[in-house]
């Protein structure tokens, strides 16, 4: 032990050395390219120009309504259907595992051209039908529905393994039946007997979930909405430099974001504890 | 706790409970009745339908065939929350978020009581299991002995009608099993109502329960108090699986008096015709059993000795193991190969090393006379049915 320790620590620096100047020197270069404009010295008009400039908030608030009913959408799927699989249905559990995870596989290319396709359906004639009028509806610009439901697919494997490893950690079956012999109705056990001890799962759900819906690009680009990931393009387009600042500045979003998230499980678990 | 002593026992019946999983038969017919106020406990092999009958009083699983009355009432279609049974569970089932007074004060808050009211009561409930000062404890800060504590008064709070425990003790050491053993037992009698106990371990049964009912392949084989299945076991599933018991086949041949005298070997046996389950024509074929512990030895130099009136059967000590309290002797005799006698070390006699040639002789009144159409072997540890504790964790 004595002669091998030194050389994994040796190997432990290198890899954090290569990782950090892989992921650091791009935003450092960056960063340094934003805020220094040549013959001026240092200045931050660039990221005054994004807060003040058109589209920035709007984007910003509707992928943030994207995610937050994306969220509540898959968990609310997903959570009672794993459970009863669990209880009832343990040996379908690879079943549902590969239908889970098949988003994975299929290109978001060929997801979003089979949207559009099943979009166009309605022909001319069907016009007055609650079909036509359900479609027009989903695709409202300024809350797009039909983002929500192909975000709740794609997020399906994230939010499938989450709580999958949620599940696993927990003998659910004994603690529901526990539950029921206090007098807890099925329901009731699912809320105060399972869901508190899946905190972890489900916050870890709902920030990949986040972080999916706030750097999607492909479909809501190619369905012809404008949320955040969206605008960054439309922007960047026009000025270099606007642009790499929107991609610094939606990094830092999303690590707000991601880090007030975890801020709020934490604090609520201090609070269930007090 | 008067409040609780206060509490009308409630009679427990199974009805002719049949369920099958897929192939599996896992109750057979299961008849029996629990009387108020008694711990029952419900003896088995591993995979003898135990849980299952337990888990259908407590609603979790529901019977093909066959009712459960709690009380005199049908409860078959009642849901598992509305049914008054508390249970206890073999793995450790605590709230892992809840702290233990808040696990224990659980019922009361699905029954929308107040938080003060509800933490005094669980305050109360955890002073009666003895662990008054480990409230604020969370489960993972608790031994596993101190969480199903926490899981019996987790399971007293709402005044059950009856409380189930399945294997409460399985995961704990055989020192804490022993202790918690007496403590549920005290428990139980401070409170006053029905337990039903699953267990697979003899002693425990022995030591706890009021009645025992001996499972086997789904159905009731026996039911009694526990001296009453140890000293007349009916079958031979019964004499071997609460301790152990040396079978004799034997052939009646006469009656004298209240007694049948049965031709085994060369020799003859007296068995007390009450004491016989097993019809009991001349020339009929019986198993003649007796306990280990009910037998003397005596050298065979010795023989005269022997007062006149016992039965006797001669052999050879085959091995002997010393185990402080008894001497255990394994005897090769011509009517029984392994015959087991337990003497207790009071005067040793150094006689009596294997290869002497001896002379068992017990009271005729300990024997028990069984039915001869069943295995010799039925309920001893590695005939078919019996498994290892590890199979009855895994269901
Ligand atoms: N949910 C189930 N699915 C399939 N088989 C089961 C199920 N529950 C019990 N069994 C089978 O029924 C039999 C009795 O089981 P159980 O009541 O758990 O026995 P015990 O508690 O006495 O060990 C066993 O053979 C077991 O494998
Ligand atoms: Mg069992």
């Amino acid at each position: 032990m004595a002669r091998l320790n030194p050389r994994p620590n040796l190997w432990r620096w290198a890899v954090l050395a290569f990782a950090a100047v892989y992921f650091l020197v791009p935003l450092a270069a960056s960063v340094i390219f934003t805020v220094d404009v040549p013959g001026q010295g240092v200045t931050f008009d660039a990221y005054g120009q994004i807060l003040g400039a058109d589209g920035f908030l709007t984007g910003l608030i509707l992928s943030l309504e994207l995610a937050a009913a994306t969220i509540a959408v898959v968990l609310l799927l997903m959570v009672p259907a794993m459970v009863a699989l669990r209880l009832g249905a343990p040996r379908l559990g690879p079943v549902i595992e590969v239908i889970c995870s098949l988003p994975l596989v299929v290109p978001p290319i060929a997801f979003v051209a089979g949207i559009s396709t099943v979009l166009k359906w309605g022909p001319e004639y069907l016009s007055r039908t609650p079909l036509f009028q359900t479609f027009v509806a989903i695709q409202n610009p300024d809350f797009p529905v039909v983002l929500v439901l192909a975000y709740v697919v794609m997020a399906l494997p994230f939010v499938h393994r989450s709580l999958d490893a949620g599940l696993r950690a927990m003998d659910v079956r004994t603690l529901v039946e526990a539950a029921r012999s206090c007098g807890a109705s099925p329901v009731q056990a699912l809320v105060t007997a399972v869901l508190p001890n899946l905190r972890g799962a489900l916050l870890n759900a709902s920030f990949l979930t986040l972080a999916l819906v706030l750097g999607e690009f492909t479909v809501s680009h190619l369905l012809g909405f404008q949320p955040f990931a969206v605008w960054i393009y439309s922007v960047g387009g026009s000025q270099a430099q606007l642009s790499v600042a929107v991609s610094v500045l939606s990094l830092l979003v999303t690590w707000a974001l991601l880090l007030a998230l975890a801020g709020l499980g934490g604090r609520t678990r201090t609070a269930a504890k007090g | 706790m008067n409040d609780m002593t206060l509490e009308k026992a409630a009679t427990v019946e199974f009805r002719g409970l049949r369920r099958e999983f897929g192939p599996t038969v896992a109750l057979d017919g299961l008849d029996l009745d629990v009387r108020p106020g008694e711990l029952v406990a419900l003896l088995g092999p591993s995979g003898c339908g135990k849980t299952t009958a337990l888990r259908m009083l407590a609603g979790f699983e529901h019977p093909d065939s066959g009712e459960v009355l709690v009380d005199g009432q049908d409860v078959t279609e009642v849901p598992a929350h509305r049914r008054d049974a508390g249970m206890v569970f073999q793995s450790y089932s605590l709230f892992p978020h809840l702290s233990a007074v808040d696990n224990v004060a659980f019922g009361l808050r699905m029954r929308k009581v107040r938080t003060a009211e509800r933490r005094a009561r669980a305050a109360e409930l955890l002073d009666l299991v003895g662990l008054g000062d480990k409230g604020e404890r969370f489960p993972h800060q608790l031994s596993g002995g101190q969480q199903q504590r926490v899981a019996v008064a987790r399971a007293l709070i709402n005044h059950p009608k009856v409380l189930l425990l399945d294997e409460p003790l399985g995961a704990l050491d055989l020192k804490l099993r022993r202790q918690m053993q007496l403590e549920l037992k005290r428990i139980q009698t401070e409170v006053g109502i029905t337990f039903v106990h699953v267990t697979h371990d003899q002693e425990e049964a022995m030591t706890m329960a009021d009645t025992v009912a001996v499972m086997n392949g789904g159905r009731v084989e026996q039911l009694g108090s526990p001296s009453d299945l140890y000293e007349n076991p009916r079958t031979t599933f019964v004499a071997n699986f609460l301790g152990t018991s040396n079978l004799i086949e034997a052939e009646v041949d006469t009656r004298s008096g209240d007694g049948i005298v049965l031709k085994a070997g060369g020799g003859k046996l007296l068995l007390p015709e009450a004491r016989c389950s097993a019809p009991t024509t001349t020339g009929g074929k019986v198993l003649v059993g007796v306990r280990p512990e009910k037998i003397s030895l005596t050298h065979a130099d010795a023989a005269g000795d022997i007062p006149a009136g016992r039965n006797r059967i001669t052999g050879k000590i085959a091995a002997t193991s010393f185990i402080g309290v008894s001497t255990q002797y394994v005897v090769d005799s011509a009517v029984c190969p392994e015959f087991e006698v337990y003497v207790q070390n009071i005067d040793r006699d150094a006689k009596l090393a294997p290869g002497a040639e001896v002379v068992l002789h017990w009271n005729p009144a300990h024997t028990f006379g069984l039915h001869a159409d069943q295995s010799l072997l039925a309920g001893t540890t590695g005939s078919a049915g019996v498994g290892t504790v590890d199979d009855e964790a895994a269901v």
